[in-house]
């Protein structure tokens, strides 16, 4: 009889508690680039003073401040509510009179996939595969090329784009 | 909320406690037994009901003495809950029944009918999933929240699952019982929605994608006393 007191006293206890929802899974993967030589292509190089903005964000996304030597991989958020998203890649960022200003769009579709409880649902992407990362052209052109490696994006292990110049 | 759990708690462990007390002593004389059909509502879930305007909730209790010490007890019930998540906003729908065995561990004094005992339920759900709302997640937060609105129905959906009982039930006037019970439950097995969970299963309470579910009922009951031995 004890026994049962005492069982239904630790779900009585059981039931007063309530399991915090922290989300502890992958969610929405971001678009992972890194940048690559023009002319020895399979060397990686970064830009000086690089930063990365979301077109019309004040905040960055990424800044650099690396030589040209070192290896720059660098993850984007892609917009969740639109099927592109537009980003300004700025070459000597800090140094307004050589500040080079690219803009790029992202095409994608989405796939929305239920995670958890605690995370909700995430947005998994694929590249378009005529524009999926599109370079508008203008005078000055500091990035020469873009490869897409993988257009299917649902983690953040492998490199989706490179960025060659 | 979070003081309803409190209040909860110390109402559930007062009880408890009480019924303890109030049923400590045996004796060895035997006296007539009702094994009457008893009969009854969930008062929980009538009062959640008045109190939460997001859930509307009933449930009829039932058992029989079969033995001296056991009985066949059943639950059938229907619940119609709104959740409102940190990512989601979700109705869920259904009807459930549970039926299995309790054991009174408790001896009575003189002619008391108290009991103090243990069971086990096999129970099973029908019902729907509604989908409102929900946000898509995303670690950067660099565009702010994203909040969608669905209003998809997912229907048709099963669960099915065990249930091990603890309570007490006490007359407090003639035929008349209040009980307390908890519950610890245990899925077997359910049919989720695509690309959703069942996140609410009716009578088997909130589920946090284990298999554990937990609940409780405050039975108001009465013994239809067609047969005493």
């Amino acid at each position: 009889m004890k026994k049962i007191a005492v069982l239904l006293c630790s779900i009585s206890m059981l039931l007063s508690c309530e399991k915090d929802d922290i989300c502890d899974q992958a969610t929405t993967p971001k678009m992972v680039f890194s940048f690559y030589d023009i002319t020895d292509t399979s060397l990686e190089k970064s830009p000086v003073d690089f930063a990365i903005f979301g077109e019309g964000f004040e905040t960055e996304i990424d800044q650099s401040v690396n030589g040209a030597n070192d290896s720059f991989k660098a993850g984007i958020p892609l917009k969740t509510s639109a099927d592109s998203s537009t980003f300004l890649f700025i070459q000597n960022y800090t140094d307004e009179n050589e500040t080079n200003t690219d803009t790029l769009t992202v095409n994608y579709s989405r796939n929305e996939v239920y995670v958890s409880r605690g995370c909700g649902f995430k947005t998994n992407f694929t590249l378009n595969d005529t524009n999926g990362v599109a370079l508008t052209a203008d005078t000055d052109n500091w990035i020469q090329n873009i490869e897409i490696e993988n257009s299917v994006i649902t983690n953040e292990t492998t490199v989706h784009v490179k960025i060659y110049f | 909320m979070k003081l309803l759990y409190m209040l909860k708690s110390i109402f559930s462990h007062f009880l408890v406690i009480f019924a303890l007390n109030a049923t400590a002593q045996t004796d060895t004389n035997t006296y007539k037994k009702p094994y009457g059909l008893r009969v009854g509502i969930d008062a929980f879930k009538l009062t959640k009901t008045f109190l939460d305007k997001n859930y509307q909730g009933i449930e009829v209790v039932g058992d029989l003495r079969i033995t001296n010490k056991v009985y066949v007890a059943a639950e059938l019930g229907n619940e119609n809950y709104t959740i409102d998540d940190d990512h989601m906003n979700f109705i869920t729908k259904g009807t459930y029944f549970k039926v299995g065995l309790d054991y009174n561990a408790h001896k009575n004094w003189l002619d008391l009918n108290n009991m103090i005992y243990t069971g086990i339920r096999y129970g099973a759900s029908t019902f729907s999933q509604t989908l409102n709302s929900y946000s898509i997640y995303d670690a950067s937060n660099y565009y702010g929240e994203n909040t969608q609105q669905s209003g998809e129905k997912f229907d048709g959906l099963t669960a099915n699952w065990l249930e091990f009982v603890a309570g007490i039930k006490a007359e407090v006037i003639n035929n008349v019982f209040i009980g307390f019970s908890a519950r610890l439950n245990y899925k077997i097995g359910d049919k989720k929605p695509a690309n959703f969970d069942n996140l609410y299963i009716p009578g088997f309470h909130k589920n946090y994608g284990g298999n554990i579910g937990v609940g409780l009922n405050y039975t108001i009951t009465y013994q239809i006393p067609f047969l005493r031995k």
